[in-house]
């Protein structure tokens, strides 16, 4: 009985991490980095995680989770309630019905799908943006910020998959 | 036993698929009643993200302190590269400074020697809080950072920000904790300004980039590069007179300025209280201010 109830935390606690890596990943675009030339990284970095484990462990970042997670960079963030909610599912979504072309793909494939994924993801809160604010907004700052989270997807790729080795199986 | 469960997942996978699914709409239906929330009506968004600023300050704050440390390195070596240079420069302009104090101690004499004599009434006193910048931009289309101090600090909302170099922004939500500041660069942003040499008023406008925009120019300006910019004061969110940026550009019709305040370096920002009334147009419900007949 015990041990079945310790199994079964260590399993949720094991299912969570991919949860927690990507909170983790939205603090760290939070926290002003000072760094000189670095773009304001914003939900580049939670959108690698959330592509990464759409594509190897869907079921670990259900719809309600990464709602939270969206709401809150939202929050935190400073910009339009809704946008990255939105943004999130959307990518999740579309990344899980798109699984199948990517599951047993060649690296340089899925890192190319991410490109693309990322980029519409940032069109999109582009156009929200300009239509809510009812003014022009300058994209270059959304490129860059993509291109930061495409240049970070291999590190970030190679640490998610030794921890899905370690805590998934 | 291992059939039952067999059957079990055949009748409940469709039905775990169905329930995702409707799931999923559901959230997404959500958020787009968030962005509609936001609107129709901003400041309940606006308070919403100033108590969520509230709960994760403390956090940002702790993990901005060895980031800070590490810019800080990286600073100082660059520094180290070109110490001879710099200290050739600083002399240069120390020189050209004590002139300039010189000429401002006389006029700041003669200035207040008039005022007696024309009786004019004095400016209200500025109160100054200095906040450390605790959250940077939350993404891509946002112009705005977190700081560390808050309602209960004194910070006002409206309240304008600045560094030594010039303007940074006003304070555009706020927690107890924490208040949220509306960068120049800002999309939302709009200062009223003017071109100090000419006196040509301008609306500031920012567009996401690191360049602002000057809207409403009147059609035959004068202004060209290299004019200074300063706040204008009318709107009365701003105190007339602090420095904005540079013209860098008059093409075609279209005016950018170049900020004096280098966004990446901010580090801490003076929150100020000029105490200005605030001619933006109150909240419904708030009272308004009587007038003079």
């Amino acid at each position: 009985m015990t041990s079945t109830f310790w199994q079964r935390l260590d399993l949720l606690a094991r299912n969570a991490s991919p949860l927690a890596f990507t909170v983790l990943l939205l603090i760290v675009g939070l926290v002003p980095l000072r760094l000189p030339f670095l773009p304001p990284l914003g939900i580049n970095l939670v959108l690698v995680s959330v592509y990464y484990w759409a594509i190897h462990r869907p079921s670990t970042l259900p719809a309600p989770a990464l709602f939270i997670v969206g709401l809150a960079a939202d929050l935190l963030g400073g910009g339009f309630l809704g946008i990255n909610v939105l943004i999130l599912l959307l990518t999740h979504a579309a990344t899980v019905s798109a699984r199948r072309w990517f599951v047993g793909a060649s690296f340089a494939i899925v890192w190319w799908g991410y490109a693309v994924v990322a980029t519409l993801a940032m069109l999109l809160a582009w156009m929200i943006t300009m239509t809510l604010a009812g003014a022009t907004a300058d994209v270059t700052p959304g490129i860059s910020g993509v291109l930061f989270g495409v240049g970070a997807y291999p590190l970030l790729a190679t640490f998610f998959a030794h921890a899905q080795r370690a805590l998934l199986r | 036993m291992k059939r039952r469960t067999g059957a079990l997942t055949w009748i409940a996978a469709p039905f775990r698929a169905w329930n995702q699914r409707v799931t999923l709409a559901l959230l997404g239906a959500a958020a787009i009643a968030l962005l509609a929330v936001e609107k129709t009506s901003p400041m309940l968004a606006e308070r919403a993200r100033g108590a969520a600023a509230d709960v994760v300050a403390p956090i940002l704050d702790l993990l901005s302190r060895p980031s800070a440390s590490a810019a800080h390195a990286i600073d100082s070596v660059r520094e180290l590269a070109r110490l001879r240079e710099e200290n050739a420069q600083l002399k240069e302009e120390q020189a050209r400074l004590l002139q300039w104090q010189t000429v401002a101690k006389r006029l700041d004499h003669e200035n207040e020697e008039l005022r007696t004599l024309l009786k004019l009434a004095p400016d209200p006193r500025a109160r100054f809080l200095t906040a450390r910048v605790v959250g940077g931009s939350g993404g891509a289309f946002v112009r705005s950072i977190l700081v560390a101090a808050g309602g209960r600090d004194g910070v006002r909302k409206n309240q304008t920000a600045v560094t030594g170099e010039g303007l940074v922004g006003r304070v555009s939500e706020l927690g107890e904790r924490a208040a949220r500041i509306l960068l120049l660069t800002d999309i939302n942003s709009r200062v009223p300004v003017f071109v100090e040499r000419t006196r040509e008023r301008a609306i500031l406008a920012g567009d996401n980039s690191d360049r602002m925009r000057l809207l409403y120019l009147p059609a035959d300006i004068t202004a060209t590069v290299g004019d200074r910019i300063v706040t204008s004061g009318h709107g009365g969110v701003f105190p007339p007179g602090l420095p904005v940026g540079i013209i860098t550009s008059t093409q075609g019709g279209v005016v950018q300025v170049q900020p004096y305040v280098d966004w990446e370096q901010l580090e801490y920002v003076r929150l100020v209280d000029y105490e200005l009334s605030g001619l933006l147009l109150p909240m419904a419900g708030q009272e308004q201010p009587l007038g003079p007949r």
